[in-house]
């Protein structure tokens, strides 16, 4: 058995870690296999079953020239983001120009680089499911549409976990992508520090790649030494990124859908004193506003015009009961 | 979970299962051979390709990939050996040799 595994540990070394396709990628790979399976399970089981593998090999591979060659072949600016709140100032200085203010709803393309100043902070959607936040003092180059490149401060990444969206995080000490996720990504000093609250990513450096999952705190050098530490998904240094969360609009949103967004954007979970509260943070539908309230006072706020409170629980929990439990 | 607990992993791992006589890893080429063991891992039930990943490319602890899985040090050892025996079976199935024989056939070429 000892020597079994001592072949597996080896055969791993040799072939190394997974490399993360992007979810549009893994869909049409998977597509592409599945179409071939289907295809030789209809054929007799013989010799076209090897060769069938070769075409489903060779279908990966033609998927994979293709989104390389889409991803490098496309020069000309392509609008890839649009600012979604702004506390502060925001510049954009495309390439090879000056820079100039961004305001909320205007759009960032590739070759853009964007900065906040150290009283500032910033959030965009980028895609149809990154919300991407810039901490103070962050500057940051849109290379393409899956790409940005980190020189200063923070970036906070929120990718909706079901068939996330692929964005590549670099900086001077290795790359990170992501799996449908929430993380950070900060430069300090010549130093990446990868958080991750939710999730898993792939970081790539000097030394290969290796993965972080959630509660990780990874930091790496620009000489490829990696040091793991942890951080909890309510810890009060993600603050920043919720405090710069866009404007949830609640109305008709059930109580429920706010409640889940709260909880995503302080890395808590939604617990229900009863069966009862939940029917009713389910039927129950919102009007107003919380324009300017962080996801925390909002909450308070929303909470105190309806028939259900916060009760006492640990930090990572919102328990919801109604008044009358 | 092992293969013969899902019926359809063992059904996709036998569509791709090549005759003994075609000898499958003498047609591939050494990155080839590579994707195909990274599919593989893909392919495992449960997170046993992580694990692996974790344990053997990471050099993780048993206690660190206990703490990722949220679980013991005694049921990580156990994921881990299911992870193992998975990935071997899943690599026979597919190709027809043992971890040792793949490995051998990729130092070879």
């Amino acid at each position: 058995m000892k020597g079994d595994d001592t072949s597996i540990e080896e055969l791993l070394l040799q072939v190394g870690a997974r490399d993360e396709p992007s979810a549009e990628m893994t869909l049409e790979v998977q597509a592409a296999v599945h179409a071939e399976w289907q295809s030789m399970l209809r054929a007799r089981r013989t010799r076209r079953q090897f060769i069938a593998v070769g075409i489903a090999a060779s279908a990966v591979l033609a998927v994979g020239v293709a989104f390389f060659g889409a991803r490098y072949m496309a020069p000309s600016p392509v609008q890839v983001a649009q600012i979604t709140r702004i506390d502060g100032h925001l510049l954009v200085r495309p390439q090879g120009q000056t820079a100039r203010e961004l305001a909320v709803a205007q759009s960032v393309s590739t070759g853009e680089t964007i900065q906040t100043d150290d009283r500032s902070r910033a959030a965009l959607q980028f895609g149809d499911q990154v919300s991407l936040r810039l901490d103070q003092g962050t500057i940051v180059k849109v290379a393409s549409a899956d790409e940005l490149v980190l020189t200063a401060g923070a970036l906070y990444i929120d990718s909706q976990a079901q068939n996330p969206q692929a964005l590549t995080v670099r900086t001077d000490a290795g790359s990170v992508r992501h799996v449908g996720t929430q993380y950070e990504v900060r430069t300090h000093a010549d130093d990446m520090v990868v958080s991750v609250r939710e999730g898993r990513v792939m970081i790539a450096n000097a030394a290969g790649t290796s993965s972080g999952v959630a509660g990780e705190e990874i930091r790496v050098t620009p000489r490829g030494e990696i040091v793991r530490g942890t951080v909890a998904a309510h810890d009060p240094r993600w603050q920043w990124a919720a405090s710069t969360a866009p404007q949830f609009d609640i109305n008709d949103h059930t109580l429920a859908v706010f409640l889940e967004w709260v909880a995503r954007e302080t890395g808590r979970k939604v617990v229900y004193a009863s069966s009862a509260a939940q029917s009713a943070a389910n039927g129950l539908k919102l009007r107003g506003s919380i324009v300017g309230l962080d996801p925390d006072t909002a909450l308070n706020a929303v909470l105190s015009t309806t028939q259900l409170h916060r009760y006492q629980t640990k930090d990572e929990l919102i328990g919801i009961a109604l008044t009358s439990d | 979970m092992l293969i013969d607990d899902s019926p359809e992993l063992r059904a996709a791992l036998e569509a791709v299962e090549a005759p003994a006589s075609d000898d499958p890893l003498q047609g591939y080429g050494n990155a080839e051979t590579r994707r195909l063991i990274q599919s593989v891992l893909d392919r495992l039930p449960a997170r046993y390709g992580d694990v692996l990943e974790w344990k053997y490319i990471e050099g993780r602890s048993v206690e660190e990939i206990g703490e990722l899985l949220g679980i013991g040090q005694v049921a990580a050892q156990s994921v881990l050996a299911r992870a193992r025996t998975s990935f071997r079976e899943a690599l026979e199935t597919v190709f027809g040799s043992t971890a040792q024989d793949i490995l051998g056939t990729l130092r070879g070429k």
